[in-house]
């Protein structure tokens, strides 16, 4: 009897690994398969024991026919019909495999060839729960789809080596920023400063694409984990917020660079008063009336103010130096009265509420740029200064179990830590040293082209969002500590709400859904609360 | 290349015998001969939405020693409906041994194999080619008469070549083929990919035929049942099987083939088969050949590859019986495999 086998209609060449090497893989799946760039695929290599995981990073058409031309042959479109020799080539790079202690290493090797290409299950994660961190902020994704078993946690451990977030307007930037508040009042690991110029974090409000959106104070089972410092009586009262002032001594004379384009005599003339206090040079500047004629008077000897060496540092500048600097501080002095005073400050309040790892909301509504930075300045300044003062009196290595840790966050940080400029001395400073004292930035720009990229180099966790901008991907790419240059398309497509996470202890790249932040709540606020009296004894015995 | 006398003038006296086969006023030529008028012509139209299964074989030869051969061989089906492959099958790649008997061995096992019968005459190993040809030959009409036992009726059957066989050994077969599908209601049809059918004694008939249809103005997919008279050669008018036919089955582009459809069947039944072919034949890397044809011999044909690893088998064989690389190279070497090297 004639033998006539049947050719198995499942074909085995597709969803196999096919290539290519250790960085990167390559197969085939059928020419109508759903994958997405972006996926996470899973290669399973029986022979090994292994279980390697790569993100799809390209797809192709391809085909089996030696004629180049084929696809534009007259009623080509038959082939598609045809089947198994028009496929799709799927290229994909590796993020490490599983080996058979259930450890998950880097991709030092590459899986049999043919091995069984298919997507992962949210089980297949698990590996990914023992190296995720401690603040949530949204699922896996992968491709088109949520893996809702796997919550993404980036590592609080990691923050004072800085945090950037990376995002073009309506990428869901203030979005994240919310969850991950949120996320931070109810671990309370450390302390996060935020200052709110615009409400949107107080009060909540519309977002940049006109969506309603709440507020941290929303968050009602984490009240716990926020404190507000508030300029406006109307939030004090409605959010139980503490009143925001600052003193003439927070501020130092070299916080005008940050404030206003300097000639070269006027930052001499400011370096000159970098050693007195805030409150003399302010009351200083304050009470001269007739600051042309100041350096004859020095000159002179008929000198009578309050302050006679701060005049006599300044006897050698040009008359219209100092009326223009003098003119800068009265700016200051008075168009910041709502919480800029001689006496009292509420800095050591809100580095206590910090030190208590709440997150510190620094709310200014319908206050300028200028005073938003102003602010930002000098909060900066006494962090870094008492951070830095405990690391010397107890030693960096020997204290740094007990250190405090805290991230400031820094909106448009394009502003301040630009290229080049000496002026945001204060923020350069906290971005170069800062980890080692505790204290780590979180800059939030749309634009890390103008970011310096010696500050973009100190960055360990990168939040990348939509990006339409290619020098901005680029410089993002390029500064990432974990490659992330295949995965170029990937962060070219990114949506609304969808971000590529990379920091140093989850082991690769991690594609995200960030929680919506007003579901999150609900989520949240359903939680049970750790009541005080859990296992006390509630009555008698 | 520097041109040479010799060289041109040979070049040129081929041009001047293609010219007289093909050029000048071939087709009104073929016209008066055949006296073929436009209504002679019939245009192919409707639908078709059954299945469809084609058959082919295929045979190579793996290697050649002075007095022996090895081919190997093996035949395949793939059907198809609405475009969709339905399923595909292949014999196991068999290796049949040429000489050095007188008489071929592998034959008769393999006609007893597939049709259950022994060859009344034993096939000479005369010819290398020949033998291995007519040994696919007993595969492929095995697979097709499996086929055709199978396929449900109104369906089509392409055998790809002819009804004619090349060993009468297969005569009582292929009429069983053809016989069985006209008793169970399956269409069928050989088609050959190319024909060396003459008329007027040096015309070539397929661009006549096509060139005739052009003149008539006709466009689309054509058939033509071609007059027994026709053709030059005797092998169309003795024991035939089947009735000759020249068709075009792209829409626009008029590629002619050669068929033979089962001698004496209707016009109302050549229309229904010519019509399930041109449906068909609308793939873009073919125009105008059946696809089902193209996938069975994509699925069937043994090519380099496969051919290397079987020497490569037969090598590990030798190795495995205590003969080594020189023995094989005396038996089977080429000095032009050394002579490639170079």
């Amino acid at each position: 009897m004639m033998t006539l086998n049947d050719i198995d209609t499942t074909d085995k060449t597709k969803f196999r690994l096919i290539g290519k090497s250790v960085l990167a893989y390559r197969f085939i799946v059928p020419h109508d398969a759903g994958l997405f760039v972006g996926d996470i695929i899973k290669i399973e290599d029986e022979t090994k024991k292994y279980t390697f995981f790569a993100k799809v990073t390209d797809l192709f058409h391809e085909s089996n026919f030696a004629d180049q031309n084929w696809d534009t042959r007259p009623y080509s479109e038959q082939f598609y019909g045809l089947g198994e020799d028009v496929f799709i080539g799927v290229e994909a790079v590796p993020l490490g495999f599983i080996d058979e202690a259930n450890i998950f290493r880097k991709p030092r090797t590459v899986p049999v060839k043919f091995s069984r290409v298919s997507i992962p299950g949210a089980e297949d994660f698990d590996f990914l729960k023992k190296v995720m961190g401690d603040i949530e902020v949204g699922v896996i994704r992968t491709g088109q789809e949520d893996l809702k078993g796997v919550p993404v946690k980036i590592p609080s451990a990691v923050l004072p080596q800085h945090m950037g977030v990376f995002a073009t307007t309506g990428m869901g930037k203030s979005n994240f920023m919310r969850v991950f508040c949120a996320s931070s009042m109810k671990a309370r690991l450390f302390g996060l400063l935020i200052v709110d110029p615009h409400g949107e974090y107080v009060r909540g409000g519309k977002s940049s694409t006109g969506e309603t959106s709440k507020g941290l104070p929303h968050y009602s089972a984490g009240k716990e984990g926020l404190a507000i410092f508030s300029i406006d009586k109307t939030n004090q009262k409605k959010y139980g917020a503490n009143q925001l002032w600052l003193e003439y001594d927070d501020f130092r004379m070299g916080d005008l660079s940050l404030l206003y384009e300097l000639s070269p005599a006027q930052s001499e003339a400011i370096e000159a008063l970098e050693e007195f206090s805030g409150s003399k040079t302010i009351a200083f500047f304050l009470s001269v009336e007739d600051i042309e004629s100041l350096p004859d008077q020095v000159k002179d000897g008929t000198y009578r103010g309050i302050y006679p060496e701060i005049a006599d540092r300044l006897k050698s500048f040009h008359p219209s130096t100092l009326q223009s600097i003098q003119r800068k501080v009265k700016i200051i002095a008075h168009g910041n009265e709502r919480f800029f005073r001689s006496k009292g400050s509420a800095i050591q309040e809100i580095i206590n509420a910090l030190h208590d790892h709440k997150v510190v909301l620094i709310d200014i509504p319908r206050m300028s740029e200028r005073s938003e930075l102003f602010i930002l300045s000098m909060i900066t300044r006494h962090i870094l200064h008492e951070h830095r003062k405990t690391a010397e009196e107890f030693g960096i290595e020997d204290e740094s179990a007990e250190q405090h840790q805290i991230l400031i966050a820094i909106d448009e940080a394009q502003r301040v830590l630009a290229s080049g400029g000496s002026s945001t001395q204060v923020f350069r400073e906290c971005a170069m040293e800062g980890r080692k004292f505790g204290v780590g930035l979180c800059v939030i720009t749309q634009q890390p082209k103008n970011v310096d990229p010696k500050v973009l180099a100190q960055i360990n966790t990168f939040i990348i969002m939509g990006l339409g901008d290619r020098g901005d991907r680029d410089i993002v790419m390029s500064s990432a500590k974990q490659d992330l240059s295949r995965m170029e398309v990937e962060i070219q497509t990114l949506d609304r709400g969808e971000t590529i996470i990379s920091t140093l202890s989850i082991p690769f790249p991690v594609s995200t859904r960030i929680h919506k932040f007003e579901e999150y709540l609900t989520v949240l606020n359903a939680e049970k609360k750790e009541d005080i009296r859990d296992g006390l004894s509630t009555g008698f015995s | 290349m520097p041109t040479d006398p010799l060289y041109e003038d040979s070049i040129a006296h081929v041009l001047d015998h293609i010219y007289l086969q093909v050029g000048d006023n071939m087709v009104e030529k073929f016209a008066a001969q055949s006296k073929i008028t436009a209504d002679d012509i019939h245009l192919i139209t409707g639908a078709f939405r059954g299945i469809v299964s084609a058959i082919d074989g295929s045979n190579a030869t793996i290697a050649e020693s002075g007095g022996f051969a090895l081919a190997a061989i093996r035949a395949a089906h793939t059907t198809f409906s609405g475009g969709e492959r339905l399923s595909r099958a292949i014999t196991p790649l068999r290796i049949v041994t040429i000489g050095p008997e007188h008489e071929n061995e592998d034959y008769p096992i393999l006609m007893k194999e597939c049709f259950g019968i022994v060859p009344a005459k034993g096939l000479k190993n005369k010819d290398v080619l020949r033998v291995s040809a007519v040994l696919r030959d007993t595969l492929e009409y095995g697979v097709a008469l499996s086929q055709v036992r199978t396929l449900p009726e109104g369906s089509l059957l392409l055998l790809d070549g002819t009804f004619r066989v090349t060993d009468a050994n297969h005569d009582p077969v292929m009429q069983e083929i053809i016989q069985t599908a006209q008793n169970r209601g399956v269409l069928i049809a050989a088609i050959a990919k190319r024909t060396n059918a003459m008329w007027g004694g040096v015309h070539p008939l397929l661009p006549a035929m096509a060139g005739l249809a052009q003149k008539y103005g006709i466009r689309g997919p054509w058939w033509i049942k071609v007059d027994e008279r026709i053709p030059d050669s005797t092998t169309y008018h003795k024991d035939k099987l089947g009735d000759l036919h020249v068709a075009s089955f792209h829409p626009s582009k008029n590629v002619p083939f050669k068929l033979e459809l089962p001698h004496g069947i209707a016009d109302q039944t050549i229309e229904m088969i010519m019509c399930a072919i041109a449906s068909c034949a609308d793939d873009g890397r073919i125009p105008g050949y059946p696809y089902p044809l193209l996938d069975a011999h994509r699925t069937v044909v043994i090519d380099e590859p496969l051919i290397e690893r079987v020497r490569q088998d037969l090598m590990k064989g030798f190795s495995v019986r205590g003969l080594n690389k020189e023995m094989f190279d005396m038996l089977f070497g080429d000095l032009h495999d050394d002579f490639e090297r170079y």
